[in-house]
């Protein structure tokens, strides 16, 4: 049966833009929560720079202890004594132990390129005493090296 | 026919229209978000493994064994640090990447110990550890720092 279509009564197509409204709000809550959690883990700290440094490849549990100029080490916004990193980091490594009693817990220190060595060796001999061996320190990638002029 | 008529512009009046200009506002909204937002520097990192044997660190007083590589690192009275590689004074990182390649040469994955006093801004110990990567020595290992009251206002250990 044919049906007969009166093209004077044909409505011009409309485009539906309802769908696209709410991808819009979607990208908008996306950015608003993204922005805040990235903010968290990592401090605004001036990092040392190096030519060789690995892609940052967040491994699953990374602890990151930055460390500021004046020495103030913070872990997710929280400032740290040596003593209360050291429970922190006990508190967390411990369920991460192999066989041999050593920790699987990787540890990033994100350290200002001008605070004292050890302020960063404080935090090691913290993670030495805790059987955590994964290391690994922030870097900004360069094509050059730090400028320094020894005193040699 | 004509009631038909004017009940279908009727609906069409109480019709939901396409709010455009929602869409403007909402954009307008994305893009003040995306320029608010403070995209951060890509960052990298330098893996440096601890000693897997914890509380067995490198100890100050152990004599440099043959095999490895030593890099001092410490400050000049102007502040300005001084870098030894194996007790070669070096100008620079460059020239310590250049000296750590050519007393590596014939040793592959030759370890090296970084020794740095802990007065030195960490640029410079991060530094010799590129220096290490670009002479292509990946077995960096750190100087513990010795026990408290062995002396000297440039130590200490908590």
């Amino acid at each position: 049966m044919r049906v007969r279509v009166d093209p004077k009564n044909m409505k011009p197509a409309k485009l539906s833009l309802t769908s696209m409204i709410d991808v819009v709000f979607l990208l908008i809550i996306f950015f608003m929560v993204v922005t805040e959690l990235t903010k968290m883990e990592a401090e605004a700290i001036s990092l040392p720079v190096a030519t060789k440094g690995i892609e940052e490849d967040p491994r699953p549990g990374r602890v990151v202890v930055n460390i500021r100029r004046n020495g103030v080490m913070v872990v997710q916004r929280r400032e740290y004594s040596a003593r209360q990193l050291r429970s922190l980091l006990h508190e967390l490594s411990v369920r991460r132990r192999d066989v041999a009693g050593l920790s699987e817990l990787p540890v990033k220190i994100r350290a200002d390129a001008h605070v004292e060595y050890k302020y960063v060796q404080r935090v090691m001999v913290q993670c030495m005493r805790e059987r955590v061996w994964k290391l690994s320190f922030g870097c900004v990638p360069n094509k050059e090296p730090a400028r320094i002029s020894s005193g040699a | 026919m004509e009631s038909k008529v004017n009940r279908e512009a009727i609906d069409e009046e109480k019709g939901f229209e396409i709010p455009t200009s929602m869409i403007d506002v909402v954009f307008l909204l994305l893009i003040f978000f995306m320029c608010a937002s403070k995209f951060k520097t890509l960052e990298q990192r330098l893996d440096a493994d601890l000693p897997k044997e914890g509380q067995n660190r490198v100890p100050h007083t152990r004599p440099v064994q043959p095999q490895e590589l030593r890099i001092k690192i410490s400050l000049a009275d102007d502040g300005r640090p001084v870098i030894l590689a194996q007790d070669f004074p070096c100008r620079d990182l460059n020239d310590l990447a250049a000296r750590l390649r050519v007393l590596s040469q014939n040793v592959s994955d030759l370890p090296v110990v970084i020794d740095g006093r802990q007065r030195v801004p960490f640029f410079v110990i991060l530094g010799a550890m590129d220096a290490c990567a670009r002479a292509r020595l990946y077995d960096v290992k750190f100087q513990a720092p010795p026990v408290a009251g062995g002396g000297g206002s440039d130590y200490w250990y908590e």
